[in-house]
């Protein structure tokens, strides 16, 4: 009997903890978005306002904390240690940083655009095109901000309520 | 040269490197034209290459030379070329933008022309003991004078060398030297600091507008001697003479393919009926050095 229990319990916990991962999944990407907007943005003021070259721009946002830092890390050893052309150092670096995120492939693809925008020769090509691509991502925030408000709990109760429900129909 | 292979793509550093059986001390400037063929200008002839350059070396071109900020560069760009490590430089043509009419930077890179700094040190000694008033302890002013491509910039630069250096074996002081270098070709300053051979008493405004250039030296480096490069305005002249009531020794470059053509010129009269005595004038050939109108002393032209 007290097995029985247990595994009733096993499974409420660990089917609301599915629940859970869910909803942690839509509040970090619309977080990540917004990060990723704000830091583009920075960076964007630097090359048009500021003309800081490329690499300063690379070394102060690997100083951030977060998922920024670790794209920007990534690019940086494309840049330094293989000597890969922008372009291309950006598109393995958002490779590599694919691997271990929770953006979904549609984020990615604007966020791999960063790297066209940034070789044009001016700062006016280079200007219109991240401010298109940071428009776009605040747009996506705010889609996955919506999506975290409105699934996000609904995924914790669904968790719970699934877990109960499968006992029950077990029992 | 080493400076400027590393600019280039691989297969492209390949090329040049293989298509020279001697060193390439030779190569004097390398062009590289998009979809066209690159050609390696040497002294008497261009080479050729079997190498036609895509949009992709241009972008690592581009990129080599601004470290991946070709936009940082705009300021350089208006004027249409970048001085790299070494000095060498790169000249850039291409699709510009404008603002109120002005040129604001390049869009689009079709061309780029390498031109390798060279000096040649050594090449002022003939000349530089007519010039040193031993009994005043100073350096007398002196123009050069010569068409394009006659070497009055690197006899120029040596003369800085010699003079910043001084020659204690033959009771030479080394002088404080001041460059004004409005085009970056006497010093070929990167970053501001000079990439060519010069003594230890030498000072360089780079890029800086000769007439202000003069008075900002003598304002605050006090410099015995001030050098500065292809004067031809009537308000340079002005103020290489307002130069010279301060005491400070000018030496100063000029076009001109002959005295004659110079002394045709109405805004020449005022800096020939100045203090200015010494006169070099260059040629292909080599270099002759007037005091008044006496040929004292000659130096061919080594390559």
């Amino acid at each position: 009997m007290t097995l029985h229990w247990l595994g009733a319990v096993f499974i409420i916990i660990g089917s609301g903890l599915e629940g859970f991962r869910r909803s942690y999944l839509l509040s970090k990407r619309q977080q990540i978005l917004i990060e990723f907007a704000q830091a583009f943005t920075w960076m964007e003021n630097e090359i048009v306002k500021r003309q800081t070259p490329i690499i300063e721009i690379v070394q102060a946002q690997m100083e951030r904390k977060g998922e920024v830092a670790k794209l920007f890390q990534l690019f940086y050893e494309q840049l330094t240690l293989k000597q890969l052309l922008l372009g291309e150092a950006w598109d393995k670096a958002v490779e590599q940083y694919f691997q271990s995120s929770v953006l979904l492939k549609e984020d990615l693809e604007w966020i791999r655009r960063i790297g066209d925008a940034i070789q044009p020769f001016d700062r006016q090509s280079i200007e219109r095109e991240m401010s298109f691509i940071i428009d776009i991502l605040r747009n996506r925030h705010l889609e996955a901000r919506n999506r975290a408000i409105q699934f996000g709990k609904l995924y914790k109760t669904l968790g719970v309520m699934g877990g109960v429900l499968v006992v029950l129909l077990l029992s | 040269m080493h400076s400027i292979l590393l600019l280039l793509p691989d297969p492209l550093k390949q090329q040049i490197i293989f298509s020279s059986s001697d060193s390439l001390d030779g190569v004097e400037e390398i062009r590289i034209r998009i979809s066209r063929p690159v050609q390696l200008v040497m002294q008497h002839t261009t080479v050729e290459l079997d190498y036609i350059p895509s949009f992709n070396d241009r972008q690592h071109i581009a990129e080599r030379i601004s470290q991946h900020s070709f936009y940082s560069l705009e300021e350089e760009m208006k004027k249409g070329y970048v001085t790299i490590d070494g000095g060498h430089r790169v000249g850039i043509a291409g699709k510009v933008t404008l603002e109120d009419g002005r040129v604001k930077a390049i869009q689009s890179i079709s061309s780029f022309a390498i031109r390798k700094a060279s000096q040649k040190i050594g090449c002022a000694d003939p000349f530089m003991k007519e010039l040193w008033n031993p009994s005043q302890q100073r350096w007398q002013h002196c123009l050069l004078i010569g068409p394009p491509k006659s070497g009055k910039t690197t006899l120029l630069r040596d003369m800085a060398r010699y003079i910043s250096t001084g020659q204690p074996d033959n009771e030479i002081d080394s002088k404080k030297v001041s460059i004004i270098d409005e085009r970056s070709e006497i010093a070929a300053c990167h970053h501001g600091i000079p990439q060519l051979t010069f003594g230890t008493k030498v000072d360089v405004l780079d890029r800086c507008p000769k007439l202000e250039g003069m008075t900002m030296m003598i304002r605050s480096m006090s410099p015995e001697v001030i050098i500065v490069d292809e004067i031809g305005h009537e308000r340079d002249i002005e103020a290489v003479i307002d130069a010279m009531y301060t005491g400070v020794t000018m030496i100063v470059t000029a076009h001109a393919s002959s005295m004659e053509e110079l002394r045709n010129r109405s805004s020449m009269d005022k800096l020939l009926d100045s203090e200015i005595t010494h006169f070099i004038e260059c040629t292909s050939g080599g270099y002759s050095l007037f005091r008044q109108n006496n040929l004292v002393a000659a130096a061919t032209r080594e390559r």
